[in-house]
């Protein structure tokens, strides 16, 4: 399967949250930004699935809620 | 067997314990029967004749999980764990809210349906939450492998089998399998002392005080002032704060000493900023069974998300979470107010760009969940009218007679909200002390 790299999870991130490209970066996470709650969760998780074609278990959704975390489960 | 009775912490514990560290020196799995022995004893010292109940629900629940993890056919697994989702809410339901159907039931239908009157077995509600979790992982294969004594063990591990946390299996089994963990630690049992010591104080010294206040305040509803009205929910606010965070806190302690280490459930609640923020603090691990277990399959299955049916859902899901504290419309309410502040929440978020001072939003939020807390310790709605009339100032602003010889509540009552507010909680003790743990 082919990786996802930090850019295209960061693009994604910020067109879901509206917040702005360069303040995202791969140490970020969900708690630096209050627009990074759990409804934008779920639309950057279903956002992800669509672009990467890769299904995400639902009960994963919760803990994926950094730039890290996404990386590592979508290529591991 | 409450864990600050004296039979629990002078005999219980340290038989358990000393059995514990001295069999698993000469045995590789004899640990996993001891704590095992040691949850049924300690769950069924409260009811014998209903502990069977536990039972059921775990040799029914294993083998329903095997099912789901077993089958590689993703329909069969589906229907296997709505089915067991279903009977797991009908065992939940049948114990803990028949009678408040049928009161129902007979006040709409002008019936006269006989309440069952049916025992409420200990727990119930967590073990439910817990099991639910649990089928869900199996379903979505993150349990490899399992037996059933690593999932009674899992269920009837004693320090959090009572009222939480709510544990994930693959949180606690890797503890458990560690066998550096079945090795005394100084270190873990100091800590796990001093948190059980910590525990008992807020229970004992703060919550059963400040009790005292807040049942003759709820008694004497209908004759509360400004200031009376004030001190009952002030006072329940803080002692369902430092009963349930103290009974956390000496769960925490005793698992501990067993080298195991429970999630954070509580992280200064009232410091929050927002009733967004409130929810990622009180009572955490059932916030995320909430969201990961209704929350976020829910929205996922919606065909096209948006704010208002996100918000419709985040209602829903905190009607749920009231009504799971209790058979009662006041939970409910509870529940919905819960849900209302977080939908308001969200809109500020959406329609303002700036974030709320800090200390404003503490403020606003605590006096918000203090609100909330009336509805969840009244025993009728109007309780729950009387007292917040009280607050507003509807009923005068005399100091009630009963509250006189009760000045030294006053003073744990000012000592706790300096705590709450001020000190940093027991999470800072474990995370700065960087307890043992593999």
């Amino acid at each position: 399967m082919k990786k996802i790299n930090v850019d295209q999870i960061i693009s994604i991130v910020s067109k879901t949250t509206k917040i702005p490209k360069k303040q995202i970066n791969i140490n970020s996470k969900s708690s630096d930004f209050y627009r990074w709650d759990s409804l934008a969760q779920v639309s950057i998780i279903i956002e992800i699935e669509k672009k990467t074609k890769k299904k995400i278990k639902t009960s994963k959704i919760g803990e994926l809620t950094s730039i890290k975390k996404i990386i590592k489960y979508l290529n591991y | 067997m409450l864990f600050h009775s004296p039979i629990f912490l002078l005999i219980f514990l340290p038989f358990v314990l000393v059995l514990y560290f001295y069999i698993s020196k000469y045995s590789k799995f004899a640990y996993e029967y001891i704590l095992i022995i040691a949850g049924v004893f300690f769950y069924a010292w409260w009811n014998i004749y209903l502990s069977p109940l536990i039972f059921v629900s775990i040799f029914f629940n294993f083998f329903l999980g095997n099912l789901i993890r077993k089958s590689s056919q993703k329909l069969f697994k589906k229907k296997i764990l709505i089915i067991s989702i279903f009977f797991n809410i009908l065992f939940l339901g049948i114990f803990k809210y028949s009678d408040f159907v049928i009161q129902n039931i007979n006040f709409l239908f002008n019936s006269e349906i006989s309440i069952l009157n049916l025992p409420f077995p200990l727990a119930i509600s967590f073990f439910t939450f817990q099991t639910i979790a649990y089928l869900v992982d199996c379903y979505d294969g993150n349990i490899k492998k399992t037996n059933l004594t690593k999932y009674s063990l899992f269920i009837i591990f004693f320090p959090q089998l009572i009222a939480g946390p709510i544990v994930k299996f693959n949180h606690m089994m890797p503890q458990f399998q560690n066998e550096k963990n079945r090795i005394i630690s100084h270190k873990n049992l100091i800590i796990g002392l001093i948190l059980i010591l910590i525990g008992m104080l807020k229970k004992i010294i703060f919550a059963d005080n400040l009790a005292i206040l807040a049942n003759m305040g709820f008694e004497n509803h209908q004759n509360l002032e400004f200031y009376g009205s004030w001190l009952t929910s002030l006072c329940f606010t803080f002692q369902i704060y430092f009963d349930f965070s103290g009974y956390i806190d000496m769960a925490t302690g005793i698992a501990l000493l067993f080298n195991i280490r429970l999630p954070i459930n509580f992280n200064s609640p009232y410091k929050a900023t927002s009733i967004i923020d409130f929810w990622q603090r009180w009572h955490i691990t059932l916030s995320n069974f909430l969201m990961n277990c209704i929350y976020f399959p829910w929205i996922k299955s919606l065909n096209k998300i948006n704010f208002s049916k996100a918000m419709l859902v985040t209602f829903f899901v905190f009607i749920i979470a009231g009504i799971w504290h209790g058979p009662s419309w006041l939970f409910v309410i509870f529940g919905g107010l819960h849900g209302l502040g977080l939908i308001i929440n969200h809109l500020f978020r959406k329609i303002f760009k700036f974030k709320i001072d800090k200390y404003i939003g503490c403020f606003l939020t605590f006096n918000y969940v203090n609100l909330t807390f009336i509805f969840f310790r009244s025993d009728t709605l109007l309780e729950s009218k009387n007292i917040i009339k009280g607050m507003l100032g509807f009923n005068g602003f005399a100091f009630p007679s009963f509250y006189e010889d009760k000045i030294y509540i006053f003073l744990i009552l000012l000592i706790s909200i300096l705590i709450t507010f001020i000190f940093k909680n027991t999470n800072y003790l474990l995370e700065n002390l960087k307890i043992k743990n593999k």
